[in-house]
């Protein structure tokens, strides 16, 4: 069973209703489209969550692990380590960027790579380094010097 | 056709700064298909905002470009890491990397370069064949059948998505009700804005694309860091296949670029669907059925061609009935919608010279891969050799100064992560984002359909069922849902059960 599945099904069921009972409200020509696809995006919701527990029901076979125990722990726990890694750069790029506001573009940009790439830690240094370097050069050159895109280059504070 | 279009067309394309910029858009592509876990949708939604303060011919002709040059891209990988650098390159490892264990790395390169370039010279010259054909039988589609049109397009890109029928619709009436969001154009009531200003304008469809198709792939990358990387076999032998071996695989690659358009022609199917298709067909049609997976080069060439001649093949309803055939036709979509040109069949009409201008980019882009491919392939190889964990982190810093590029919002770039989150949470659960950029494209022309409709019909549904055309496509858009519930296979059973006694 795909247990994000299961989630997103459920949660499909909670946005469907949230939806449809707020077009509720709303005038007739405007409320007509959203309760349509909320009722739409609810009875598919709900059958994506009973299609995976009818899955689950067939595919009720023995657990097969055995011999591959240790190697399958040891793969999961890469895997684990994987989603983790994920999981916490994700949560830098959404401290990121405020700290645009705050650092400036160009400090605020080289400190989420530094942090990212020293949790990941499977980039080397040098090319870390050099990598950095061109990124932030050609993103001032593309977005900034060539879009002139109004962001704070430098720290508000000085 | 209008063929001063066609010619305005030819002659927006044919521009110093647009040459310049569809080398550069191929070259790009190239890398991008190249580096395995990076697709072309992804590179397009990244850049996509780049277009913005671009001419609409130059930034549709670079767009262009980079999805041809990553349908080539994707082949290198394939063939010399045994890892398609797209989905659509799959079908290519099966005897691509056989060769390049053989020492024939470059014939192998060569062949796809190729037949990549005949498959995507075909399915341009059909492309712009069929889509003004199509296009004019379409011009005179009321709200009624624009409707059905619409409802048609999310039926079938939800049904042939990845994964089962039922995620592929949840995704695609996902995406619709998120086009609710925001200001109703007709009572000017604010719909599931949250008293929120930067919602009332809606969800912006590239915020939702870059977010979708490039967050989702950079955690994966991030996600899958820690596996030791794999080392490229060298090219040690020369890369343009000599005339004899094109001449006889040409039956094979007209083959593979007639199964390449025909494939893209129905939304919701790609480049990796055509060329397992086009690699079957090669197996079938062979004298010699023993050497496929072992190193043979109509392996090679069959799929190449046919996720080429996708490219023309999907643009063709994207044009034409302005439903995008792929998510990477989607982001062409949006490019033009960000230049002011809503999808819908006056794409060909009121709006042919960009239109056209799009056609030809295809073409031009096509002429461009053979020459960047032929200059840049042995040096795409170094490419691979950037970390992941650095190309994912760079991408997410690429698509936080995209995001905000777009409005200049902060909020923008919130909506964007959340967006980014949400996808990955698709991509866990097996389902397929597309449907839902798609629905989010479709939203709007599928409520003013009904809208008009409704108004025609003095609000009596009994309007969608006097219209033929109407019942035809809302009919096949039943059978596309139909086809995926339990009743429908317990209306073949009869069928099957006399088929399998007969």
């Amino acid at each position: 069973m795909n247990v994000s599945r299961v989630f997103l099904g459920i949660s499909g069921v909670g946005v469907a209703v949230l939806f449809y009972v707020n077009a509720l409200e709303y005038p007739d020509a405007a409320a007509q489209m959203p309760l349509i696809y909320s009722v739409t995006v609810g009875l598919l919701s709900l059958a994506m969550v009973v299609s995976e527990i009818w899955k689950r029901k067939i595919a009720s076979g023995p657990d097969t692990v055995g011999e591959d125990e240790p190697q399958a722990t040891e793969e999961e726990k890469g895997r684990m380590r994987g989603k983790v890694s994920a999981a916490l750069v994700f949560a830098l790029a959404v401290l990121y960027v405020p700290l645009i506001n705050v650092l400036g573009y160009l400090i605020a940009t080289v400190l989420f790579m530094v942090a990212t790439l020293a949790m990941i830690r499977t980039v080397s240094l040098k090319v870390a380094a050099i990598g950095i370097a061109v990124l932030v050069t050609v993103i001032c050159l593309v977005f900034i010097a060539f879009l002139g895109l109004p962001i704070p280059l430098l720290p508000s504070f000085v | 056709m209008d063929t001063s279009l066609v010619m305005t067309g030819l002659t927006n394309v044919l521009t110093l700064t647009n040459i310049a910029f569809v080398v550069g858009g191929t070259l790009l592509g190239l890398f991008v298909g190249t580096m395995p876990g990076l697709s072309a949708t992804m590179a397009l939604a990244l850049l996509l905002p780049l277009t913005f303060t671009f001419d609409p011919a130059t930034g549709l002709s670079m767009l262009a470009s980079i999805y041809v040059g990553a349908s080539y891209g994707g082949s290198i990988a394939a063939i010399l890491l045994k890892t398609p650098g797209t989905p659509a390159a799959a079908a290519t490892v099966l005897d691509g990397y056989p060769l390049s264990q053989q020492g024939q790395a470059g014939k192998a390169l060569g062949i796809s370069l190729f037949a990549s370039f005949f498959g995507g010279l075909m399915s341009g010259a059909a492309l712009l064949l069929a889509a003004p054909l199509l296009g004019s039988l379409v011009v005179e589609f009321g709200p009624v059948e624009l409707f059905a049109i619409a409802v048609l397009g999310i039926t079938i890109i939800g049904s042939l998505a990845q994964g089962s029928v039922i995620n592929g619709l949840f995704s695609g009436a996902l995406g619709l009700l998120i086009s609710i969001i925001g200001m109703d154009l007709t009572t000017a009531t604010p719909r599931m804005t949250f008293n929120n200003i930067n919602l009332f304008s809606g969800v912006e469809f590239t915020i939702a694309l870059i977010g979708l198709f490039s967050i989702p792939q950079a955690l994966t990358l991030i996600e899958n860091a820690h596996r030791d990387n794999k080392v490229a076999s060298r090219i040690t032998d020369r890369l343009v296949p000599r005339f004899a071996e094109l001449k006889a695989l040409m039956p094979n690659i007209l083959r593979s670029g007639g199964i390449g358009i025909a494939t893209g022609l129905i939304p919701g199917t790609g480049g990796d669907t055509a060329s397992w298709f086009a690699y079957n067909e090669a197996k079938r049609f062979a004298k010699d059925k023993s050497r496929f997976g072992q190193g043979d080069i109509a392996g090679v060439a069959a799929p190449e061609a046919a996720n080429n001649a996708v490219v023309g093949g999907a643009l063709i309803p994207t044009i034409a009935l302005g439903i995008p055939g792929s998510s990477s036709t989607a982001i062409l979509l949006g490019a033009l919608m960000v230049h002011g040109i809503l999808p819908g069949p006056n794409l060909l009409t009121e709006h042919g010279d960009v239109t056209y201008t799009l056609i030809w980019a295809v073409m031009l882009s096509t002429v461009s891969l053979l020459i960047v491919g032929l200059l840049f392939t042995k040096a795409s190889v170094s490419v691979t050799k950037i970390p992941d964990g650095f190309v994912a982190c760079a991408i997410i810093t690429l698509c936080i100064i995209g995001s905000f590029a777009i409005n200049n919002r902060i909020f923008d770039v919130g909506l964007m992560l959340a967006f980014g989150l949400f996808g990955y949470w698709l991509k866990k659960a097996d389902v397929s984002p597309a449907p839902m950029v798609i629905g989010l494209i479709l939203g709007p022309v599928m409520e003013n359909g009904f809208h008009q409709s409704m108004l025609i019909g003095n609000g009596s549904y009994g309007v969608f069922l006097e219209s033929p055309i109407a019942v035809v496509l809302l009919g096949i858009a039943l059978i596309s849902v139909l086809q995926a519930t339990p009743l429908f296979r317990w209306l073949r059973a009869p069928f099957k059960r006399r088929l399998k006694h007969g």
